[in-house]
């Protein structure tokens, strides 16, 4: 574990990306762009319907360039996008209850597959660590899963029932094919395939009773080795949760996550947007316009690790924040999606 | 029924002050008081429109059914941040989210954009107020509600002078009465034969008689802006939503009903 060098981090803006005409929803970084002479590249959407792609100007410059706005792919607003995790594939959710998959031909993006089945709005898009699933969720209160087939043909494997309230957003752990979902029904939930008879089942609720949220669970991220995992909430706290990965790992679907640690009183409206950088750093985004940092205290408590915050950027927007993703390949690299149409890039680093 | 007359007479002796305090301050800046005072004339207004409004055929009136009193407004200037609560008369959950929704669009341009909107029911006022208020402010569903075309179409036409009513089937639907048609015409005339009926109440032609010109005319342009005086037309929706019939896909008014959002 990186050992943090706190001595005056300050969370600088490095370029602001303008062009949606609504607000942005969400971003993701492109995987294995960044770094060895691969320009960086950044996806984008929003509620003006558009999925904007930005290149970095060249690998040793700090801005981005628009590469490409889609227009047509989607007739509402877009909610989510998720590259796959080799980068040829993009994956974008949107209000109009579809999923289209995109590619890269040269320059250009184009649809070559679109999912339906959702009876609305869908909230979120995930590909597993392999790229065979993705994983979709919806206000229909359903998970789908979809298996990954040649030829862009995308099969629906299972249609996950079981929570009580609109979906808002799902991921998949970063080593193990195990989904999580978290709802408005104020519960993360844990999905995994049954062994014997290939069907996924929900295999552990967190909810209130388990120390959990109070109110609906916005989103959910994973440190780098997936033994934790973070979430916030419109409760206005955020939680850390663990598990025993070796476990796990090992195929244990009855491996269960624990509660570790809540982070109250850092923002005073909806946590949005939670993200864990590989080098352990936690990013929230929330409806304060604030963006604040997290790192591992090392105060260890006897009932676990502790955490704390490194800073607080106030104002780090004009409006609420929706979306905050650390850069995969360049170290402390910070992306921020807002209402205010804009994205920001910001870098972490020393003032020494 | 006396209660909007019983608030409007505080209100409006408050609002005398403010007004004076506020003339001394730069006319440029948008000042917080202009807002927190046009959120207060909605208030009057809303109340004193709805108020004659009423229809043996259609029951409940939108005063019935969703009142806002003159604790509604609170502004907070330094967090830039504005609660709004009502209280609906009528304890209908789809009843309460769907005023509230239609209040937050028609509040939406009242204020800069960097102000924060939370808008909830009075407290102890509704059966379910936790969830609604959950969802009144559920900033995703809100936007998604708002990109229902039926939804749209309804909080558009929401202008106050309409009433709403529950049909046998305890569906919500809205509509412009036969009597109403007729005392008011058009509903462009509506907003300025309401409003001139509250000039020509006493106290109200007292307190603008009181203030120098330049406030009238800010009041009424945000006014006028917020009731946009365009005719309200059942018939076109701007955007037409083409869904290929395909059989797997529900029926798009149940997919996107009115109610459930």
């Amino acid at each position: 574990m990186t050992l943090i060098e706190e001595e005056g981090l300050q969370l600088t803006q490095v370029q602001t990306l303008e062009g949606h005409t609504d607000r942005v929803w969400g971003l993701a970084w492109k995987p294995a762009t960044g770094t060895a002479g691969t320009p960086a590249m950044l996806v984008s959407c929003g509620g003006d319907k558009t999925v904007r792609i930005w290149k970095q100007r060249s690998t040793s410059s700090t801005s981005f360039d628009c590469l490409e706005v889609l227009e047509e792919i989607h007739t509402r607003t877009v909610r989510s996008c998720a590259w796959s995790p080799s980068g040829e594939k993009l994956a974008t959710a949107s209000f109009d209850a579809t999923t289209a998959i995109l590619e890269q031909n040269g320059n250009e993006f184009e649809c070559v597959s679109t999912l339906e089945g959702h009876e609305n709005e869908v909230k979120s898009v995930s590909w597993n660590a392999s790229g065979s699933l993705l994983a979709t969720c919806s206000r229909d209160k359903c998970v789908w899963i979809w298996e990954v087939l040649p030829g862009n043909e995308f099969d629906c494997v299972s249609v996950l029932q079981g929570h009580t309230q609109d979906v808002k957003m799902v991921q998949w752990h970063p080593t193990v094919d195990v989904l999580f979902s978290c709802s408005y029904d104020n519960t993360i939930k844990v999905w995994a395939e049954d062994g014997d008879s290939d069907d996924w089942r929900c295999v552990q609720t967190l909810g209130e009773s388990n120390s959990g949220h109070s109110s609906t669970v916005w989103a959910m991220s994973f440190n780098a080795t997936g033994d934790k995992m973070v979430t916030c909430s419109d409760d206005v706290t955020i939680k850390v949760w663990g598990v025993d990965i070796a476990r796990l790992q090992s195929g244990d679907t009855s491996a269960s996550w624990g509660h570790l640690c809540t982070l109250s009183g850092y923002h005073d409206r909806t946590i949005f947007s939670v993200h864990w950088s590989r080098e352990g750093i936690i990013a929230t985004g929330a409806a304060d316009d604030a963006i604040c940092l997290f790192i591992e205290s090392e105060d260890h408590s006897v009932d676990g690790p502790k955490y704390k915050l490194l800073l607080k950027k106030e104002k780090a927007h004009d409006m609420d924040i929706n979306s905050v993703r650390w850069s995969p390949t360049e170290n402390r690299l910070l992306a921020s999606a807002s209402d205010d149409g804009t994205i920001k890039i910001w870098k972490l680093a020393s003032m020494h | 029924m006396t209660l909007g007359l019983i608030n409007a007479n505080p209100i409006v002796r408050e609002k005398k002050e403010r007004i004076n305090r506020a003339e001394a301050a730069d006319h440029d800046a948008i000042d917080p008081l202009d807002i927190y005072d046009i959120l207060n004339l909605i208030s009057i207004d809303l109340v004193h429109i709805v108020r004659d409004i009423r229809d043996p055929e259609h029951p409940y009136s939108l005063e019935q059914l969703s009142v806002l009193s003159e604790d509604s407004i609170t502004v907070d200037h330094n967090l830039a941040r504005i609660l709004i609560t009502f209280t609906p008369t009528i304890q209908h959950c789809s009843m309460a989210t769907v005023i509230g929704l239609c209040l937050r669009i028609k509040l939406k341009d009242c204020f800069p954009p960097h102000f924060k909107l939370d808008i909830k029911v009075a407290p102890g006022s509704h059966a379910d107020e936790e969830a609604v208020n959950k969802q009144l402010n559920d900033k995703e569903r809100i936007v998604a509600a708002m990109e229902n075309p039926n939804l749209r179409q309804l909080v558009e036409e929401f202008d106050g002078s309409r009433s709403f009513s529950f049909d046998r089937n305890n569906k919500l639907s809205a509509s412009n009465t036969s009597r109403l048609a007729s005392e008011i015409g058009s509903s462009h005339s509506a907003r300025f034969t309401s409003y001139e009926k509250l000039m020509r109440l006493d106290h109200h032609v007292d307190y603008i008689a009181s203030n120098n010109n330049r406030s009238r005319n800010v009041t009424w342009r945000f006014l006028t802006k917020i009731f946009s005086l365009k005719k309200s037309s059942g018939g076109d929706s701007e955007e037409k939503m083409s869904v290929p019939s395909k059989s797997w896909r529900p029926d798009p008014n149940s997919r996107w009903p009115l109610q459930g959002w």
